[in-house]
């Protein structure tokens, strides 16, 4: 029988809870060991994500990442948190490429895309058409 | 009748005599000349006969042979002028069908190369496109890169705000 990632995760999160910090390193181990037995290994990061956004669901965080062309001003967490009215759990990532503004994945699904290189790829697709 | 005998010189026993010699004469010349004679004469007659039977049944079969070959002839010659109707029909047919295909291959390469032209024209016109975009891409770029962030994030940020109200 195969298992989803969710099944996976929720299965995880079973062993953890409760355990001191060996046991809890021992059971990830033995999990990563099973998981490559049964040649899920590359499922291991999706299993992962699924933990994180399980775990911070429970703890009533949600998961927001900004991505911004360079080191993110001062402001700008507290602004989203005003926004978003919730407890968050930040991941900041950084992204010349983005060439301006922000990008902003609330729990890997949410995507506000604000970012200079969006409204160029905008001008220049309606260009094309 | 003896004086007038006499007169003409004649000796009956002479006439006699000779004519018993003419007689064996006759009989042997019958015999021995006039038969061989005769029947080579016959013979002879049989085979001019034949001859000529031969002569007017070789003419008879010349006269037949010239009408067959005046036959074969004319069927020949009408079998020619007919073969030469159809080479002409069919070389004609064929000329039709070259003419044709030419012109179907000419209609296909002129088909190909226009659709070569447009392909290498849309391809030239999305080139000239792409390099246009890259070089406008790199000035906006690099004027984006020269300005103050916060003055050239600051109506982004305020958008994505806006966004993230009805993001949850």
């Amino acid at each position: 029988m195969k298992y989803s990632n969710k099944q996976y995760a929720q299965a995880l999160q079973g062993a953890l809870t409760g355990k001191d910090e060996k046991k809890q390193k021992a059971v990830l181990k033995r999990f990563v060991q099973k998981l490559h037995q049964q040649r899920g290994i590359y499922r291991l990061n999706l299993i992962l994500k699924e933990y994180e956004k399980k775990y911070l669901q429970e703890k009533g965080f949600i998961k927001v990442q900004l991505e911004y062309p360079e080191q993110l001003p001062a402001g700008i967490k507290k602004e989203v948190e005003k926004e978003l009215k919730h407890k968050i759990y930040f991941l900041e990532k950084t992204n010349p490429k983005l060439l301006g503004g922000i990008k902003i994945l609330i729990n890997d699904e949410i995507l506000v895309d604000a970012t200079a290189k969006r409204q160029l790829d905008k001008i220049f697709s309606s260009f094309k058409q | 009748m003896q004086e007038l005998i006499h007169n003409f010189g004649i000796d009956p026993k002479l006439l006699l005599a000779q004519a018993i010699n003419f007689f064996i004469l006759l009989v042997i010349l019958k015999k021995f000349a006039y038969k061989p004679i005769l029947k080579a004469l016959q013979e002879r007659k049989e085979e001019i006969k034949k001859g000529i039977d031969y002569t007017a049944k070789a003419e008879e079969k010349l006269a037949s042979i010239e009408g067959l070959k005046e036959k074969t002839l004319a069927d020949a010659r009408k079998e020619s002028l007919s073969l030469m109707i159809n080479a002409e029909k069919k070389g004609e047919e064929r000329k039709e069908e070259i003419i044709k295909e030419a012109d179907k291959k000419v209609e296909s390469i002129v088909q190909n190369a226009k659709k070569t032209i447009a392909e290498q024209k849309l391809q030239m016109s999305k080139d000239i496109r792409k390099e246009a975009e890259t070089m406008v891409r790199m000035g906006l770029e690099k004027t984006l890169g020269k300005m103050p962030a916060s003055e050239r994030d600051k109506k982004l940020i305020q958008e994505a705000m806006k966004e993230l109200k009805t993001a949850i």
